[in-house]
C-alpha cells in the first residue's frame, strides 16, 4: 500500500510513501521503487490520498 | 608491458587494464548497511554494497581475510544489477574463485570462467547460487585475467552511485534549521550524484537543537528528493526550540538508487 505525499513548499504531490517500510519514493520514472508503484498502479490499485493543508 | 601464460591464471597481465571488471564492489569489503553474522535477504534486498539476493531470496555469512572477503551462501542466490551505461555489446567472462556457480543474464550457471553475450547498453544481471564466492570478475572477452584491485575511496565512490546512508548521532552532513517552535528543515547533499531520484527512509526522528540538546520529532513530510541531494522537514518536535535555531539530524537516513 501506498500514500501520495505533498510537498509544503511546492504544493505538489511528487514523493509517494511505501507504507510498508516507510520509504519516500520520487517521482522518478528511473527510480525502480517508483517502477514497482507505477505497475502497481497498473494493476488497478489506488494510492491514499495525500493528506490536506500538509 | 608483461603478459603471463601459466597454468593456473589463463591469461594475465598483472598490475594493467585498471576498471576492466565491469562489477562494483567485486573485492565486498564495501558494506554501507553493515550486514553482519548469518545474512538474510528476502528477494530483492541487498546487503553489502551492489549486491542484492535473487528471486529465492539469499542466506550467506562472510569472512574478510587480507583484504579479501569470501562469501558462503547457504540458500538462495545473490546478485549484481549491472548498470546498461556501464556495458557496450560483446562477449563476457565471469571468474571468481570459490565453488559457487555463476550466470551472465539468462544464461546456464556454471563454474568459473563462462562466457556469455550482453547487449550494451541494457542493464545485465550476473548471478551466483550456492557456495563459496570471492574476487568475482566480469570483463570484456572470452578469456579469465588476473582480478581488478581497485582503490577503497574510488570502489566506495563507485557504489554511492546506488545507495548511501547517514547515521547519527551529530552527523553534521544532515542539518538545518527549525522553522518554528517544533519543527525543521535539514538538508543532506549527495557525496556523488545519485543514478536516479533516490528512495529515502528516515529511521529514528531525533535531531539536536544547537546550544539546547536533543529533540524528538513525530513525522517527516516536505520532502524533496534529487540526484544531487535530498532535503525534508522533521515536525511534531518536543521540547519547544527556538525558531531559526540550527539543527542537526540525529536519526538514520537511508537514499537508495538501486537496481
Amino acid at each position: 500500500m501506498y500514500k501520495l505525499i505533498k510537498n509544503s513548499i511546492t504544493n505538489e504531490i511528487n514523493v509517494v510513501q511505501r507504507l510498508s517500510d516507510n520509504a519516500f519514493i520520487p517521482f522518478d520514472p528511473a527510480n525502480t521503487d517508483y517502477q514497482e508503484y507505477l505497475k502497481w498502479v497498473a494493476e488497478g490499485n489506488e494510492p491514499l490520498p495525500a493528506d490536506e493543508g500538509v | 608491458m608483461p603478459v603471463i601464460i601459466d597454468g593456473t591464471n589463463g591469461v594475465s597481465t598483472p598490475n594493467t587494464f585498471a576498471f576492466k571488471n565491469r562489477l562494483i564492489n567485486a573485492q565486498l569489503l564495501i558494506n554501507q548497511r553493515g550486514v553482519s553474522g548469518t545474512v538474510t535477504l528476502s528477494a530483492g534486498a541487498y546487503g553489502h554494497d551492489r549486491f542484492k539476493a535473487g528471486a529465492s531470496g539469499c542466506t550467506y555469512t562472510f569472512a574478510t581475510t587480507n583484504n579479501v572477503t569470501t562469501l558462503t551462501i547457504s540458500a538462495g542466490s545473490l546478485q549484481q544489477v549491472i548498470e546498461g551505461l556501464n556495458l557496450e555489446s560483446g562477449t563476457y567472462t565471469l571468474s571468481w574463485t570459490g565453488t559457487a556457480q555463476g550466470k551472465i543474464g539468462a544464461g546456464s550457471y556454471g563454474a568459473s570462467g563462462i562466457t556469455g553475450s550482453i547487449t550494451g547498453g541494457t542493464n545485465t544481471t550476473i548471478e551466483f547460487n550456492t557456495g563459496t564466492l570471492s574476487l568475482p570478475q566480469l570483463e570484456v572477452g572470452s578469456t579469465a585475467t588476473s582480478f581488478d584491485y581497485r582503490p577503497y575511496g574510488t570502489e566506495l565512490a563507485l557504489c554511492q552511485r546506488y545507495y548511501q546512508q547517514v547515521a547519527g548521532p551529530n552527523n553534521y552532513r544532515v542539518f538545518g534549521q527549525f522553522y518554528n517552535t517544533t519543527a525543521g528543515r535539514v538538508f543532506c547533499p549527495a557525496y556523488v550524484p545519485f543514478r536516479a531520484a533516490p528512495t529515502i527512509t528516515v529511521t529514528t526522528l531525533t535531531g539536536q537543537a544547537i546550544g539546547s540538546g536533543a529533540s524528538t520529532f513525530s513525522s517527516t513530510a516536505s520532502l524533496i528528493l534529487n540526484t544531487d541531494a535530498v532535503s525534508f522537514d522533521l515536525t511534531g518536535g518536543s521540547p519547544s526550540r527556538t525558531t531559526y535555531q540550527t539543527l542537526v539530524f540525529d536519526g538514520l537516513l537511508a537514499m537508495t538508487a538501486e537496481l
